[in-house]
């Protein structure tokens, strides 16, 4: 009986653990899974030939395709919309009472020039040519008064007289003879449209041409509305598009609420009932998905290139390869500085350490360091290594900086005598002649150019964000992280280890170097791996020591900010108003942010089991 | 054997000009490594003596006012009950006892006539004198050829040939140079128990001692891998001076020359192994190997 109970308690505790890691890895799934798929998206699309076109034109950031292909992609896609765009102009015709007038000031002033040089010409009397001017004035009166009016039959009224104009073989083969001609299209405007809705139309017609241009771009030879690359290209993406024709198809409008006190309420009617049917071939055309295709021609594109492009202010366009240089500058840099003070901090704390007040002290510290917030270390880097240290390196480094450089050649000079020495001392194969020969000339540069460096180079620290400043407060933030994983996998060596090295006649110093850290490594990778994570993801800490959302590649980790992945997803999430536009971009910051992560940690992982085996003897 | 010669004098070179200026005098320096100069010092002379010695861990002692003297190129094993105070003698005499915080020595221990809790004593070259091999066999997590060129390598002997020629020899003297010839660059980790054992005794054997501690070295290991521990220990004595603590009485009767019994800290009873297994002066020792405690 009571082997039965414990063997339902075995198996009940046995279901619970397997159910908790299928919970687990069900979470990390369902939490990262779409987070990836979307993010995929940036990467893998539908490409319209607006894509294919920006990639072409802007040499400087792209510069890539074939330009025969996309020019007669282009070709035909332009043919595809020049209907559209017909429709559009011809309605518009009756509608934009502004460039009407426009034109017909522009014509009459034209009319004027070609009088003027007719007389000279001798072809017509000064007195024709002022007669005919007389006359041109008073049609464009008229014309213009129809243009301005708002009712239907008062505009008739005044394009009656141009219309019955008795005269009209005076202007034969002048300019003049178009007056005649927009007398009549406007007549059929009129005969056909109620001038009292033009407004409203005029106001529609605007919002339509505002997404025909998101859609398809300046038109074959009209110029950029700015100098935003953004507002050159039209959609590049299919789904982009497919969102805006949903936009240009149904319009948005506010109601009233059923009773006056409830919030007003948004209903999408179809906006071809704005337009009383005057557009239905326009709608027809870009509702029909075949020719809607055709204007745009989409097609499956693997934009690899999306982890290496730059991109324009806001991720319109391009990719984020600045944003990973940055982030595993960033990230490298952290672990140059905390590894080595992390692991050394540990194994004082652990081997030298006695149980004294202060090693409590600095215990109590260490614990407590790991869980302030980020954004605490944020501000601690402005104010430390923003404000206060370049002050101190002004003041110190002038005579610091050559020092160092000194003892850097010093040190170099050193090294390259003790290996030259090792060379003559003992008789090795001709490899390991090589191999030393060329770690010697390798230290030699290396040191030669830093001392040199420092020498030469006044370094000074900015004192807003750069790299260095970033680096620093990462690395204060996962020291405590270092500590801790390093503590932990240097104190569980065995002790027999160091007993038998000790036993062989090596002191305190060879026995941790030899025995115990190789022993302590695939541990001390383990907290490396961790926090290599923690500063790849963090943002608050960089928030005001390192990231900027506009920049170029970083080239130096002196001066200058970089861009990041955590803080290019932050900052277009919070800051950005063209983030809605451009969602791709967003999930693929993340996105690759997390595949990042994933392969640093995925390496880490592989050499910190190769490591083990190796201890392990597999 | 003329080339084991010159190697041995060409590291002890090469460990007291690996450190220059450390604190030990010439002449204790040459006593240590006098050793090393003679290695056919008559059998029978005593190497290891103790005088009134006595270890204490913090107020309490391990063990004390020891008076006994070990001779070369012989085997002496340490047997008594469990907490007598032989594994602390023996860890006292290359001084692992230091690692223990609280350790404090008095009284007079040598090794070739110089105390080594001397202040001036110079632990490595003491360490290297005095090899140990532990109770679990601890070899490092690295190869076997590795394993072996440790102590070499710490007196500063890097050429590559000169490590080959060591690790071979001290492999075959432990006898396991044919079970592990072909997979030096293995790690020492995937050998059973036995073979790790006589690998750390080969470890012990690379820094050519005079004296070899062994601490129960054969408590972890099956009856088989025992029997080739103890046929080596016999190979061994030719050239060392071997002192090996057990709680297996019957070991001790089998491989030793002298034994010594120890109780609650006190050098109960020291004598030639024949005649302390069958006709012991001491009572308390006759109930120990009979049986009745411990």
């Amino acid at each position: 009986m009571r082997l039965a109970v414990r063997g339902i308690l075995d198996k009940g505790f046995t279901f619970i653990a397997g159910a908790s890691i299928v919970l687990m890895t069900a979470a990390l799934v369902i939490i990262l899974g779409p987070m990836i798929w979307r993010g995929l998206g940036a990467v893998v699309f539908r490409g319209t030939v607006e894509f294919r076109k920006l990639q072409l034109h802007e040499k400087r950031m792209f510069g890539r395709g074939d330009q025969q292909a996309v020019e007669a992609e282009s070709e035909s896609t332009n043919r595809a919309r020049q209907e559209a765009y017909r429709i559009i102009d011809r309605f518009s015709r009756g509608i934009d009472v502004n460039s009407l007038e426009a034109e017909v000031r522009h014509l009459y002033r034209e009319l004027k020039r070609q009088l003027v040089n007719r007389v000279e010409a001798g072809q017509v009397s000064e007195q024709q040519q002022q007669h005919l001017r007389d006359e041109a004035y008073i049609l464009r009166k008229h014309l213009e008064a129809a243009y301005g009016s708002s009712s239907n039959e008062e505009a008739l009224e005044n394009l009656r007289p141009i219309l019955n104009y008795q005269h009209r073989e005076q202007f034969r083969g002048t300019i003049g003879e178009r007056f005649f001609q927009l007398a009549e299209e406007y007549k059929a405007v009129v005969d056909t449209v109620k001038l009292k809705d033009r407004g409203r139309y005029a106001d529609e017609l605007t919002e339509v041409k505002e997404i025909l241009y998101k859609l398809f771009g300046p038109r074959p030879g009209e110029e950029p509305r700015a100098p935003l690359m953004q507002e050159r290209y039209g959609a590049t993406r299919w789904d982009q598009a497919t969102k805006l024709r949903y936009r240009l198809i149904m319009k948005n409008t506010w109601r009233p609420g059923p009773t006056p006190s409830s919030p007003r309420v948004q209903v999408e009617t179809p906006r071809r009932a704005v337009f009383d049917g005057r557009l239905d071939g326009f709608f027809d055309i870009m509702e029909n998905d075949e020719t809607f295709r055709a204007m745009l021609e989409p097609r499956l594109t693997f934009y690899w290139q999306y982890f290496k492009d730059d991109s324009t202010p806001g991720h319109y366009f391009g990719g984020v390869g600045p944003e990973i240089i940055g982030t595993m500058l960033i990230s490298i840099m952290t672990m140059l500085f905390a590894v080595p003070v992390g692991v050394i901090t540990a194994a004082y704390l652990v081997e030298c350490a006695k149980d004294t007040v202060f090693v409590r002290f600095i215990r109590l510290c260490v614990n407590t360091l790991a869980g302030v917030p980020s954004i605490v270390f944020g501000l601690f880097g402005l104010a430390f290594f923003l404000g206060w240290m370049p002050d101190v390196w002004a003041y110190v480094g002038s005579w610091l900086q050559p020092i160092l450089g000194v003892i850097i050649l010093a040190v170099s000079a050193g090294i390259i005598a003790v290996v030259a020495a090792s060379l003559f001392r003992e008789s090795q194969g001709a490899q390991a002649f090589v191999v030393r020969i060329t770690g010697c000339a390798g230290i030699a540069a290396l040191d030669g150019y830093l001392g040199y460096a420092f020498l030469t180079n006044p370094i000074t620290m900015a004192k807003d964000a750069n790299i260095l400043a970033g680096a620093l407060t990462l690395s204060v933030l996962v020291l405590p992280i270092v500590i801790r994983s390093s503590e932990e996998a240097i104190r569980s060596v065995p002790r027999s280890y160091k007993e038998a090295s000790m036993g062989l006649g090596a002191g305190g110093l060879r026995t941790f170097l030899q025995v115990t850290f190789p022993a302590a490594l695939p541990g001390i990778l383990t907290g490396v791996i961790l926090s290599l994570s923690r500063a790849a993801g963090e943002t608050a800490p960089i928030l005001f020591t390192a990231a900027v959302a506009v920049g170029p590649v970083p080239n130096s980790i002196f001066k200058g900010g970089t861009r990041t992945l955590s803080y290019g997803a932050y900052d277009l999430a919070m800051n950005d108003r063209l983030a809605s536009e451009v969602p791709h971009n967003q999930y693929g910051l993340t996105m690759t942010l997390i595949l990042l992560v994933l392969i640093l940690n995925i390496a880490a992982i592989l050499i910190r089991s190769r490591v083990s085996r190796k201890l392990r003897g597999g | 054997m003329a080339d084991d010669m010159e190697y041995t004098k060409e590291h002890v070179k090469n460990a007291s000009a690996d450190r220059p200026g450390v604190n030990i005098s010439g002449t204790q320096a040459q006593a240590i490594a006098g050793e090393a100069d003679q290695p056919a010092a008559p059998a029978g002379e005593a190497i290891i003596e103790s005088r009134d010695f006595s270890l204490f861990y913090g107020d309490k002692a391990g063990v004390k006012n020891i008076d006994m003297k070990m001779y070369a190129r012989s085997v002496t094993a340490i047997i008594g009950p469990s907490g007598c105070g032989k594994s602390t003698y023996l860890r006292s005499i290359n001084r692992m006892n230091d690692l223990v915080p609280a350790a404090r020595a008095e009284g007079w221990l040598g090794v070739n006539g110089t105390n080594v809790y001397d202040k001036r004593i110079n632990l490595v070259n003491l360490r290297q004198q005095v090899g140990m091999v532990f109770q679990k066999p601890n070899p490092f997590p690295k190869s076997i050829y590795d394993n072996v060129a440790f102590g070499p390598r710490l007196q500063g002997i890097h050429s590559r040939g000169r490590l080959d020629e060591i690790v071979e020899k001290c492999l075959r003297d432990a006898a396991i140079w044919g079970e592990v010839k072909d997979e030096l660059k293995k790690s020492a980790l995937a050998l059973s128990g036995g073979q790790q054992q006589r690998l750390c005794i080969a470890r012990a054997l690379a820094t050519r001692p005079s004296v070899l501690l062994m601490d129960e070295p054969c408590s972890a290991l099956d009856p088989i891998a025992t029997g080739r521990i103890e046929d080596l220990i016999g190979e061994l004595k030719s050239e060392y001076t071997i002192v090996i603590v057990t709680h297996n009485m019957q070991q001790a009767a089998r491989v030793s020359d002298r034994t010594a019994f120890f109780c609650l800290g006190d050098l109960v009873e020291y004598d030639q192994t024949k005649k302390l297994f069958t006709n012991p002066s001491q009572k308390q020792t006759e109930d120990y190997i009979t049986g009745r405690f411990g």
